[in-house]
């Protein structure tokens, strides 16, 4: 089934999700999103990478106070939201966190999931990627 | 460096910090000037080359209106967190480089409340960073500091010390923002923002202004009685594997700040170590980037804060005295002001006429560090 997402530019795939990175040919630095050209070498080309799914929370806060526009709640009321940055092995993600917060901490094990982010213009809900606990992960 | 190149402060103004309602920033601007010449006991005819910044407040060089239409040289400077850095290394550089004798560097800012908000293409990133929530500047510190913490063993009881002091601090400063003292306890209770960081522990978008006044040489001498050498300064921007704002990926290995570039780079420079530093500020956006940044610049050893806090060594009177106007924590943030007023405050420290707490003993080594968005930083060191 197709979902509505965010930026399709972000994903190699939606079901099962997968996040489309990009990894140097020259000094194998992988990046999220996409980019044309690498951050730290001179080579000028980038290739195509799919970033792991399976990975630990690197670091988290809680989104307290409602942000901003451009920023689109889901919802009438606003409704504080996990954030963090979670460690894929070959690269650091920065994520919305699908973890209930007694169980939010730096180690977690977590699988790449997609969550509902807002209403689009025609009232469809707009998904976008986040991480919640890997279950499997914990007997790593 | 020969004496006669050497660049000195000998003049100081400042326009209190705070909301500053009824004030645009070219009236806190001008009065911050006229305070430095004052100071230095110069007329603005006097002012042979002039450097102005400020963020989001105007544009500086429209002050000569103000200040008279004199033919100056008025360059101005836009550079983030590093504006005032930026304004002052331009006009020392001017100096040594025999454009003038004597120049002026103000830094003036008026921000809107709340969280600085950003558009997503600003910083080259898709509009999703910012409709998903991710785009905000307090999570970036938040997220930095819990990551600091525990990899250095810090309890979260730290920040609410940092913010304790600068607010200390603050109460006793006239021109600060915050000046009502709070005890750790309720800052800790504080309501939560991004945890482990409560409202308290963050500084505000704020206005205010501050101006200098550079001499070269013996001039310095003879305008100031206790002219304040500027012995070095060193601007930076960040490197690969540095951990900024708005960064949807970091790389997996060590951070490398661009703060530990520019404060290497300034103690090398000026030929000092950190451990002789008598007075110092840094960056306190929110507590955790000062913890960080004093190991950051070489005033402590990563996982040393803890100590230093809570055995007082950051007081007034303490061993090496942080943030002693109360920092950004009290005076809040107005970017193009910012730095400058690190400047201004330690100038005063070290000519032993503080406008608030005073260091105690006649310090005689100050050092500054501002860092900020996209990844700059600037440093100085000064003497007497």
């Amino acid at each position: 089934m197709d979902v509505a997402v965010v930026d399709p530019a972000l994903f190699a795939g939606t079901a099962p999700p997968r996040l489309a990175g990009s990894r140097c040919p020259g000094c194998a630095t992988v990046t999220f999103p996409r980019r044309g050209s690498c951050p730290r070498c001179p080579s000028g080309t980038m290739a195509a990478h799919t970033l792991p799914e399976r990975g630990v929370v690197w670091s988290w806060t809680v989104q307290e106070f409602e942000p901003k526009p451009p920023y689109r709640r889901l919802g009438e009321a606003f409704v504080p939201y996990a954030v963090g940055y979670v460690d894929l092995g070959v690269v650091i993600v920065e994520s919305r966190l699908d973890v209930p917060r007694e169980r939010l901490r730096i180690g977690l094990p977590v699988r790449l999931t997609m969550i509902p982010a807002f209403l689009g213009e025609d009232g469809t809900e707009v998904h976008t990627f986040a991480f919640s606990a890997d279950e499997d992960g914990e007997i790593w | 460096m020969s004496v006669r190149e050497d660049v000195h402060i000998v003049g100081v103004g400042i326009h209190p910090f705070g909301r500053n309602e009824h004030v645009d920033g070219y009236t806190m601007a001008e009065q911050a000037c006229r305070d430095a010449l004052a100071d230095a006991g110069l007329a603005w005819h006097d002012i042979g080359y002039a450097v102005g910044g400020s963020n989001e407040a105007g544009k500086p060089d429209t002050l000569v209106d103000r200040l008279g239409l004199t033919g100056v040289p008025f360059v101005n400077v836009r550079n983030g967190c590093a504006t005032g850095g930026a304004a002052l290394v331009t006009a020392a550089g001017a100096l040594r480089a025999g454009e003038a004798g004597t120049a002026l560097v103000v830094g003036f800012d008026k921000h809107e409340r709340g969280a600085f908000s950003r558009p997503a293409a600003s910083y080259g990133l898709g509009d999703w960073y910012a409709t998903t929530g991710m785009m905000l500047t307090t999570q970036y510190f938040a997220l930095k500091t819990r990551r600091y913490l525990h990899e250095h063993g810090i309890p979260e009881e730290a920040l609410a010390t940092v913010a304790a002091r600068a607010l200390r601090n603050g109460a006793r400063n006239p021109m600060a923002w915050r000046r009502k003292e709070l005890p750790e306890q309720e800052i800790m209770d504080g309501a939560p923002v991004n945890p482990p960081l409560t409202r308290y522990m963050f500084c505000s978008p704020a206005a205010g202004a501050v101006a200098l006044v550079l001499a070269t040489g013996e001039r310095a001498h003879d305008l100031c009685e206790r002219p304040v050498r500027l012995a070095a300064l060193s601007l930076r921007t960040r490197r690969f594997g540095s951990f900024e704002v708005f960064s949807p990926w970091l790389a997996p290995e060590p951070d490398h700040s661009p703060s530990i570039d520019a404060a290497a780079a300034a103690f090398d420079r000026a030929g000092v170590r950190p451990s002789e530093v008598d007075v110092a500020q840094v960056q306190d956006t929110d507590s955790g980037s000062e913890i960080i940044h004093l190991a950051e610049t070489g005033l402590c050893k990563a996982g040393e804060q803890e100590t230093l806090l809570r055995g007082g060594a950051t007081e007034v009177g303490g061993r090496l005295p942080v943030n002693t106007d109360g920092g950004c924590l009290a005076n809040g943030e107005p970017i193009g002001a910012s730095g400058l007023r690190q400047v201004h405050e330690v100038v005063r420290q070290l000519q032993s006429r503080a406008l608030g707490a005073q260091v105690p003993g006649s310090p005689r080594v100050g050092f500054t560090h501002v860092y900020g968005a996209p990844g700059v930083s600037a440093c100085t060191v000064l003497a007497v």
